[in-house]
């Protein structure tokens, strides 16, 4: 077979072998009581999962970004928290993501 | 003695849950947390045979009486599925956990 | 002449059925109407490309006229699903942080933090082998009144939009 031929079938290889994402959802939490940006920081948890052929018995992971997302933030409030879960797709596995951010307001 | 492996083998992973997570949110969350409040609600659906989702509604209600009176905030949300049997049995749990504040 | 024609109409039938919007999960938050601020709305989409390497395979397998470039093409395909396990929602994409930056963008479009009746949503616009991947959340930012009228005759009022796209092939 001739390189002309089987190039584009190695470059769309390499394509797709790469890593490929997929965000599920992205949930945005209220306001209320309202706070503004500047009196304020912007606090982030993320945890992971990973994952061979489907085989898990629990999402722990997350429990544990909800925990560290207030250990960040212990005498404060935390508002307009983004919720994202993401999977890394990959071979025969792939990584569940969840990243929490908001603001932090003590 | 191949074959009873194999069989107990597949016997174990049909027991054995494959958790899945489907979605997962999370309201604001307050300054004061210490009454943790948690709520569960499950369904157990057989070959996918799924004619409702009021098992849903309960969960809300399991809240408001864990926290009566007061106001729960913080609350994480975590809808998950385990696949039990490749699939042929499913149990659906939804997981809502917050703080619970009096007044 | 009639095979090109036929190649064309097919190209058009394919673009016209694939190419749809499909909501994949919707989000709606509190909405609070208070008198004493007005409602400006806002909308922040963020989105990036994704590429559907089964379509594209099936699409190579019908372009091409060999049986040896059609098992090639099997053989490809079918290495790199096996490279792509996992749920998915909508078409993988090559990037994970697009959606990163939206908790400073919102902040951005209304500073006070008095934002109400969000809406997130996540949707995909399908196209033959490539989709946006977009994450949409639209709500409104409460304004005190005074201030309200003043930047309304400004700028006429018109709703705000901002939209990112990490991706050039996004604006087909």
């Amino acid at each position: 077979m001739s390189v002309k031929k089987i190039f584009p079938l190695i470059v769309t290889l390499f394509l797709g072998a790469s890593c490929m994402h997929s965000i599920h959802q992205v949930h945005v939490s209220d306001f209320d009581p309202y706070g503004s940006f500047e009196s304020g920081k912007i606090v982030k948890a993320k945890t992971e999962q990973f994952v061979i052929m489907g085989f898990v018995t629990e999402s722990n992971y997350v429990d544990k970004a909800y925990r560290d997302l207030q250990a960040k933030c212990k005498d404060g409030r935390i508002q307009g928290i983004t919720t994202q879960y993401i999977t890394s797709l990959g071979f025969f596995s792939w990584t569940n993501k969840i990243l929490m951010q908001g603001l932090c307001l003590s | 003695m191949l074959h009873r492996i194999i069989s107990q083998g597949m016997v174990v992973l049909g027991l054995v849950s494959c958790v899945h997570v489907q979605s997962v949110s999370l309201t604001q969350i307050p300054e004061k947390r210490t009454n943790k409040v948690t709520a569960t609600t499950e369904k157990w659906i057989f070959f996918a045979a799924n004619f409702d989702n009021d098992f849903v509604d309960k969960i809300s209600e399991d809240l408001r009486e864990k926290c009566s009176g007061g106001k729960v905030q913080g609350i994480l949300t975590k809808d998950e599925y385990a696949n039990y049997f490749i699939g042929l049995v499913v149990k659906r749990r939804i997981t809502a956990s917050g703080y619970c504040s009096k007044a | 002449m009639n095979s090109c024609l036929k190649f064309f109409n097919l190209l058009i039938v394919l673009v016209a059925v694939n190419s749809c919007a499909v909501l994949h999960k919707t989000q709606v938050g509190d909405l609070n109407d208070d008198p004493k601020f007005a409602l400006r709305p806002f909308e922040l989409k963020v989105s990036e490309t994704g590429v559907d390497f089964e379509e594209a395979g099936k699409v190579a397998k019908a372009l091409s006229r060999s049986k040896t470039a059609q098992k090639d093409i099997d053989g490809v395909m079918g290495i790199i699903q096996l490279f792509q396990q996992g749920p998915r929602t909508g078409v993988p994409v090559f990037s994970e942080s697009y959606a990163q930056n939206i908790v400073n963008d919102l902040y951005k479009e209304c500073p006070s933090g008095r934002v109400t009746g969000l809406v997130s949503i996540r949707e995909m616009r399908k196209y033959p082998v490539i989709s946006g991947e977009i994450v949409k959340i639209k709500g409104y930012c409460m304004l005190p009144r005074d201030s309200a009228q003043k930047s309304n005759s400004e700028s006429n009022g018109s709703p705000k939009t901002k939209s990112k796209s990490n991706s050039k092939k996004e604006t087909i």
